[in-house]
């Protein structure tokens, strides 16, 4: 017997089609959209809870680049439920990736604020990089490293509740920039992240919700005594808007957990990384896709280009304090990004909206400033920044920047950033190939990349056919 | 203002304005909420005008909705968020109107359940009217797994919304 579903289904979406009515003028939302894109240039969504763990299968596969002697490695090994899983081999990697001179490597490295990032990209990659293409079939959305392993987050476009989601788990071979192997494992376990708290984020339909859609957070605790993990109760509600996210980060020994729009407002929580406990619910601004960052002195709030009418730049809650405090009153300043590491915090500021970006970085719990360096070589935007005070802070940057214009050049491309954790000085380690896909790749999407044992690792999208997702994973080794 | 403040051409302008109302209607179907939508479908014009900057479309409309699509699932994958399945699907009654009404806002709802690529498939097979080729190559996958996409979605409504009437025939 076969039941209507077709027809069922055909009627619901003609019922509901109607349903949407446009509002004003579709162009101008849409050069606004712009506008703030050229700003930000990166996904407005940040990062939320971060749950993953091990089990599935192992493709193998090893870095190109200049490695010559990378080669696939090893066969698939086991699985939890292999029957369910398509091939994991990985697709060969780009023919082009060679090396470039010595001399195209050595003319890199550039001192700020005179003299800025020029070098000419090659449609190859520099000796210090190396590329992987990840496995095909799959959507590869972030990297994590937390733990020090190299996860790689993505998911089967076939959903299974066997496989819900899948982690490709990184390893990084010896002094070579090379991968070992590339395992599958499944992202829905916090374990795979080595993660004993995580915020587990749950969204559903709500008529009755201004937007559509409400969630709820609750935190996840794993038990020693039964290695498992126990749902606790929920902390916090929240409506869910295009510009209301629950934003969720790790630092300091503490999970937080922000939302502009939660049942109580404005609001952040602290919970203990280990425990899993609530230690402290903070009223804070009503910041709309604010920058934050978390570290042994607290949370840091970064008001960003995103709309939010609140003065006042960056805004600091120290740990179980129950207050917020103003660290940076200008009242028309925009935080880019920000990095925290322990007792500091780097931030990319742009003063009154300008195009221009300024490298700050905050000491300690009254966040006393130990320098502010322009950086006009650095396209201004949303960037995703990773890094720590002895590797120096990794980024990328378009070159040459789009600057107000932005209308892309000739071979303008990526460059791969370290700036100097303690005068912010920046140097180019690697020019990247020009990508057909460089309006929707310049700069770094949250997640987009992470520093792990002494490398910067890059997902990027395939360099034709568009916003399709990250197939490829970029290791660069630090310049000498 | 017919250009974008000069961020694209008068063309792309009068497409957008040509489109909108058609896109915001998938992008409802594809998110179910009109400010989801609205979001969807100006973030992925914007994406759209920037990339026709550089590259010249020849088929805008099933570009945008490749954009659409490929930003619904990057989105989804951001968040993370683990969906619920839909609670207090309306029982099935008589087959009058309110039974049909309720009968479509449970399928409604069931298609909020399914995964975003498996949501796209279905509203463009079910709504647009799609072939499977025509659907494959809007979404750059094969035709093997437009059919198994639209299979697996269509059995999840069936699982999600069930129902115990049928229909009569009209002849």
């Amino acid at each position: 017997m076969t039941d209507d579903m077709e027809e069922r289904l055909r009627a619901a979406l003609r019922g509901r089609a109607g349903v949407p009515v446009a509002a004003g003028d579709p162009v101008a939302a849409v050069q606004d959209r712009m506008r703030r894109r050229s700003r930000r240039r990166g996904l407005a969504v940040a990062s939320t809870a971060a749950v993953c763990v091990a089990g599935i299968a192992v493709a193998a596969t090893a870095f190109a680049g200049n490695d010559t002697s990378s080669r696939p490695i090893g066969p698939a090994v086991s699985s939890s439920n292999p029957a369910s899983l398509p091939s994991l081999l990985p697709s060969p990697p780009p023919s082009s990736d060679r090396a470039v001179t010595s001399a195209e490597a050595s003319a890199s490295v550039v001192s700020p604020p005179s003299t800025p990032p020029s070098l000419v990209a090659t449609t190859t990659l520099p000796r210090n990089v190396s590329s992987i293409a990840l496995p095909g079939g799959y959507d590869f959305y972030g990297l994590s490293a937390d733990t020090g392993q190299l996860l790689v987050n993505g998911s089967s476009p076939v959903p299974s509740s066997a496989v819900p989601t899948l982690c490709a788990a990184v390893s990084i071979g010896g002094d070579l920039p090379a991968v070992h192997d590339v395992s599958m494992t499944n992202c829905e376990d916090p374990a795979s992240a080595g993660e004993k708290v995580a915020a587990v984020i749950t969204e559903k339909s709500d008529a009755h919700s201004a937007s559509g859609v409400s969630g709820t957070i609750a935190v996840a605790h794993h038990d020693a005594a039964t290695d498992s993990y126990t749902l606790g109760p929920v902390v916090m509600k929240y409506t869910s808007g295009s510009d209301s996210k629950p934003i969720v980060v790790s630092g300091g020994g503490s999970l937080w957990i922000y939302d502009l729009d939660t049942n109580n407002g404005p609001e952040a929580i602290q919970v203990s990384a280990t425990s899993g406990q609530v230690e402290d619910v903070v009223r804070t601004p009503a910041l709309s896709r604010p920058i934050i960052a978390a570290n042994g002195d607290g949370l840091w709030l970064g008001n960003s280009i995103e709309g939010s009418t609140v003065a006042g730049t960056v805004f600091h809650v120290a740990s179980e304090s129950h207050v917020v405090t103003t660290v940076v009153p200008s009242p028309n300043d925009a935080v880019d990004w920000m990095v925290a590491d322990d007792g500091h915090v780097w931030a990319g500021i742009r003063p009154n909206n300008s195009a221009l970006l300024s490298l700050w970085r905050l000491d300690g719990p009254t966040a006393s400033v130990a320098f502010r360096v322009p950086e006009p070589s650095l396209e201004a935007g949303r960037n995703f920044v990773v890094g720590n005070a002895q590797d120096g802070l990794w980024l990328t940057t378009p070159d040459p920047p789009f600057g107000a214009s932005e209308a892309p050049t000739d071979n303008q491309h990526l460059d791969v950033v370290k700036l100097d954790a303690d005068t912010g000085k920046p140097t180019v380690e690697a020019a990247l190939p020009p990508l057909d896909t460089l309006d929707a790749e310049s700069q770094t999407a949250d997640g987009q990349a992470a520093f792990s044992q002494g490398s910067y690792f890059l997902l990027q999208s395939p360099t034709v056919g568009g916003y399709t997702g990250f197939a490829k994973l970029l290791r660069v080794t630090p310049l000498p | 203002v017919n250009d974008l403040g000069g961020l694209v051409d008068d063309e792309l302008a009068d497409f957008v304005r040509a489109r909108y109302p058609q896109l915001l209607r998938r992008g409802y179907l594809l998110t179910g909420s009109q400010l989801a939508a609205e979001d969807l479908v100006q973030e992925a014009l914007a994406r759209c005008c920037a990339a026709w900057r550089r590259h010249p479309v020849t088929e805008p409309d099933a570009y945008v909705q490749r954009v659409m699509v490929n930003v619904l699932i990057s989105r989804s994958r951001l968040r993370r968020f683990r969906e619920e399945a839909t609670a207090n699907v309306p029982d099935a009654g008589a087959s009058d109107l309110t039974s049909q009404h309720a009968d479509r806002d449970a399928v409604w709802r069931a298609l909020q359940e399914t995964a975003p690529r498996q949501r796209a498939v279905l509203v463009l097979r079910f709504y647009e009217g799609m072939t499977e080729s025509e659907i494959a190559a809007c979404l750059d996958i094969t035709i093997g797994t437009v059919r198994s996409q639209t299979a697996k979605g269509l059995a999840k409504l069936r699982e999600l919304a069930p129902t115990t009437i049928r229909t009569e025939d009209p002849r």
